[in-house]
């Protein structure tokens, strides 16, 4: 793409490299990428953590780290070179012209101002008149549809929830109506869909402002919804670019068709067949690489790869592939041979009888979980999907013996009850209830090493093993090298990490492994081998796993049934099959609708937040926010959980078929 | 949530680099090479002699380079071998205080609730009271023992320290590591110490430093007051109670220079204190 004169570019990276310096030595962590960004489009940059998306962001606002630099190309906007401004004309064009929005707004903030005050200082430095700046906050609020401005301008950040938090951000971002928003991974880490809200928001400002949008997301799906134009790194190398639906639908670079095999959705399969996966691992910051970037871990690599880096070849109008054999990208052989891995389920392994657990918050009681009644067979999968405060936690932590449920609960295991607290708990429930937790580096002790984490599992929970041998056993199971025993956490990858933290789990050859969110902190490459291996220790051990997941192509992909929760309630559950088919509970329904991969059109948004569960809405409790709502009686009584068709239980007042003929016109 | 994730050479090579470190090290070294050579070198006998008492007070010279006390005894020489005294009860003191002071913040960070309530109320109401105070008040009553001295500091410091520990035993005790330790049926015991503690370590290590340099000024404080333990043993802080008020006879040397060393000592702990600190809070 460095043909710039046939695109109205709003701003043009030409042969940018960028180094770090780590310890004294300067490392390559761009290397030569080029790119413009179309006026009035949203461009993609997308890519595994590691690869420079974030890295361009800070170059293109100049924003350097004290041991970053740019070595060389230019950064166009309005035909001035962004590396060459003075400081006090990089400080007026961050005013006017450039605004950016991170990931975490809670950082973004100054948790002691309030956020009027903090949006009202973004006009004075646009030398807005100061009888207009109050008018024009209220103005800028509304305009990202914050429900009540007047009552969030008063508060302050911690108030507020972490959609609330990023609309404000991207209030701030727009004031200045820029010519160019920067979004790095503007939704990470809220749930879907509040995450769909945020995404549509930032489509409609857009048009409505007039501004570009650099949108920079690991999440494939993300990207293909929001982009027009994507570009995709790897190793600080632009690999292939082009108009987004094409990437997608026609990958012509290896990594990308690796990617996109990586995802569950494409796979898409009831019976699980295990996904393909990336073999190796990207090169590390710095690294010599004379030829193409990808020859490690190319499928198709031939010797020209290895000694001549491929230019960026053009393979249709408006579409660039780094790649010596593009034309062999589509038939990639796959790197995981395709196995079923499915597993027939057993009898009732696992039961939970009218669970319930209410916190007490100054006083209050908050109903956290209500009546859940669940059941999990020997071999399979439950997953758990809701909202973060929809109690999926809850239920796992109280299964676990963490959380001790109110009275009336009752959990039993192989029909024996299990007692609520564990330090209660005997031995053989230890080694029956295990979990894998959703970020490694909180799980794993980083004082400890490899070894020692695996080898004390070892030692309590299997007493009669050799220890070495079952440690050298399980790390061969998760397919770690033995060499990595005596490491530290620190020194692995995420990957990695979470593979130690499943060893651990199985350590003691588990009943029922809860997962929470296993592969949420993971590259969608690592995502893909984590359920490969979940899946293949299921499909050996016969073990049972309850899964919590926001990602909805995950759950489909690994569930055997489904449990969709709200405000620590049971909406609906029922196979996977069935919950996906539909007819769908209104929630459920919602759910689908905002989870970017399974975006067909319909766009059921749900309004406001999930209500505080110390005071949860009369009558049905999802009737604040459903879109279905067909009276009184959703406002005061509450539908009982009742079984609608064989193994599928719903909590509606509407029937199951009307919600079929109501879904199938909308 | 982002973890510290530090290697332990790193922080070694980055205290390598750090002048404050070296400096600070220097000059508690050289003061820990008197507290054990001390008697080796001192030009005279420390403990002074039958005579001496017909040179007392005598200004510096060539040959008593720091002058006499009114005892006739080298300042020099008291000066020397009274890093000793200090030497050995504050460090003491303070391993004492950091022990159980770090037994004390786990388990009631790791514990929390009520137990954690009522130990920290009882703790509150302790480090309310000035700690030289608590400290006379409890030597008045077991008589000022250096063995005394010692285990007085030591628990004077414990809920100081105890505080450091319960407050990084907190937000580790959140981390799944421990609840995967509770799911396997670990017992408080392996997990507060095998568990918990060595990711507590850099907080410990950085408290006792600092403390190292309080117990030091306390150490003294107390044997200026006359609480000193053995009164036969030279000590710097008693060498300038006993001389304080020769100053208005233009007599500064007996006062001086034991301050000049207490000056010198808890400047370089606390310099190596400031440089630990650097290392583990970065």
């Amino acid at each position: 793409m460095t043909d710039t004169q046939t695109v109205d570019a709003v701003l043009s990276v030409e042969d940018l490299s960028m180094e770090y310096r780590v310890g004294n030595e300067w490392k390559k962590a761009i290397r030569g990428v080029s790119f413009d960004i179309p006026r009035g489009k949203t461009f993609g940059l997308v890519g595994e953590s590691g690869c420079g998306k974030s890295t361009i962001a800070m170059a293109l606002m100049h924003y350097l780290p004290r041991n970053g630099r740019i070595t060389g190309g230019t950064i166009r906007m309005g035909g001035r070179d962004i590396t060459k401004l003075s400081d006090r004309e990089l400080r007026e064009l961050r005013v006017h012209r450039l605004s950016m929005v991170y990931q975490d707004p809670m950082t973004s903030l100054n948790p002691s101002i309030r956020i009027g005050r903090q949006v009202e200082e973004v006009f004075e430095l646009l030398d807005e008149p100061a009888d207009m700046v109050a008018d024009l906050t209220l103005a800028v609020l509304q305009q990202v549809k914050i429900a009540d401005p007047e009552s969030v301008m008063r508060r302050y950040p911690h108030q507020l929830s972490g959609g609330m938090l990023q609309r404000v951000v991207i209030a701030m971002a727009i004031a200045s109506r820029p010519e160019l928003l920067i979004l790095d991974e503007p939704t990470t880490g809220l749930d879907a869909t509040v995450e769909a809200e945020v995404l549509d928001l930032v489509t409609s400002l857009r048009d409505e402002v007039g501004t570009s949008v650099l949108f920079i997301s690991h999440s494939l799906a993300v990207i293909r919804k929001m982009c027009e134009v994507t570009g995709v790194l790897y190793a600080g190398r632009m690999v292939a670019s082009g108009p987004t639906e094409q990437i997608f639908t026609d990958p012509r670079h290896p990594y990308t068709v690796g990617l996109l095999r990586c995802l569950p959705g494409t796979a898409g399969v009831q019976g699980r067949q295990t996904l393909d996966t990336i073999p190796g691992f990207l090169p590390p910051l710095g690294a010599e690489l004379p030829g193409c970037v990808y020859v490690d871990r190319c499928a198709i690599v031939q010797d020209i790869c290895r000694t001549e880096e491929p230019d960026l070849l053009e393979v249709g109008p408006g579409r660039f592939s780094r790649c010596h054999f593009h034309e062999l990208a589509p038939d990639l052989p796959r790197n995981e041979p395709v196995e079923s891995t499915a597993v027939a389920p057993g009898d009732v392994l696992l039961s939970i009888r009218g669970a319930s657990k209410t916190f007490h918050q100054d006083g209050k009681p908050v109903h956290a979980l209500v009546d859940v009644n669940l059941d999990i067979k020997q071999g399979e999968t439950l997953a758990l999907v809701g909202e973060s405060g929809s109690g999926k936690s809850t239920l796992a932590k109280i299964i676990l013996g963490i959380h001790v449920p109110d009275e009336g609960t009752m959990i039993t295991l192989d029909g024996v009850e299990v007692p609520p607290a564990v330090a209660d708990r005997d031995d053989v429930q230890f080694h029956a209830l295990q979990m894998v937790f959703q970020n490694p580096d909180s799980a794993l002790n980083r004082r400890h090493s490899i070894r020692r984490i695996i080898g004390r599992a070892v030692e309590i929970l299997k007493p009669d093993a050799n220890v070495k041998v079952r440690v050298d056993e399980l790390m061969a199971s998760v397919r770690v090298g033995t060499q990595l025993l005596s490491v530290k956490p620190r020194q692995l990858s995420g990957g990695l990490k979470q593979r130690v933290a499943i060893a651990r789990a199985f350590a003691g050859s588990p009943m029922v492994v809860v997962c929470d969110e296993p592969t949420s902190a993971l590259d969608v490459s690592v995502q893909a081998a984590i359920l490969n291996l979940l899946s293949e220790l299921q499909h050996n051990e016969r073990v049972s796993y309850l899964f919590i997941s926001h990602d909805l192509s995950v759950v489909q992909y690994v569930a055997d049934r489904v449990a969709v929760l709200y405000l620590g309630r049971i909406m609906e559950v029922g196979t996977s099959k069935r919950i996906f088919s539909g007819p769908y509970h209104p929630y459920t329904e919602a759910l689908l609708s905002a989870s970017p991969e399974h975006d067909d059109g319909r766009r059921i948004r749900l309004e406001g937040e999930i209500p505080s569960a110390s005071q949860p809405p009369p009558g049905c409790v999802f009737q604040t926010r459903c879109h279905r709502k067909i009276g009184e009686i959703c406002e005061t009584v509450e539908p009982p959980l009742v079984e609608a068709e064989s193994g599928y239980e719903i909590r509606c007042h509407i029937p199951v078929d009307e919600l079929g003929r109501l879904q199938a016109t909308t | 949530m982002t973890i510290a994730s530090v290697s332990r050479s790193q922080r070694r090579a980055q205290l390598a680099r750090s002048l404050t470190f070296w400096v600070g090290g220097m000059m508690t070294l050289i003061w820990i090479v008197f507290a054990i050579f001390g008697d080796f070198v001192t030009p005279y006998d420390p403990q002074g002699t039958p005579t001496d008492i017909l040179n007392r007070l005598a200004p510096p010279s060539s040959e008593h380079l720091m002058g006499t006390d009114s005892l006739g005894r080298d300042v020099l020489s008291r000066l020397l071998a009274g890093a000793r005294q200090v030497l050995i009860i504050a460090p003491l003191a303070t391993l004492i205080g950091t022990i159980a002071g770090t037994a004390l913040g786990l388990t009631t960070g790791y514990f929390g609730g009520w137990v954690d309530e009522i130990a920290s109320r009882i703790l509150d109401a302790f480090l309310s009271i000035p700690l030289i105070i608590t400290a006379m008040l409890v030597l008045a009553a077991l008589g000022p023992t250096t063995a005394g001295v010692i285990l007085v500091i030591g628990l004077v410091f414990t809920p100081i320290i105890a505080r450091t520990v319960r407050a990084s035993t907190l937000s580790e005790a959140r981390l799944d590591y421990v609840t995967a330790a509770k799911l396997r049926g670990e017992g408080p015991l392996h997990i507060m110490f095998i568990e918990i503690l060595p990711n507590v370590m850099g907080p410990i290590i950085v408290e006792f430093t600092v403390r190292l340099g309080y117990a030091i000024f306390t150490t003294l404080a107390l044997s200026f007051l006359g609480f000193g333990g053995d009164p036969s043993v030279p000590d710097w802080g008693q060498s300038i109670s006993d001389h304080y008020v020769f100053l208005s006879g233009d007599v500064w040397w007996p006062t001086l220079f034991p301050a000049l060393a207490i000056a010198s000592l808890v400047v370089g702990v606390n310099l190596l204190a400031d440089a630990i600190a650097q290392v583990f809070e970065t």
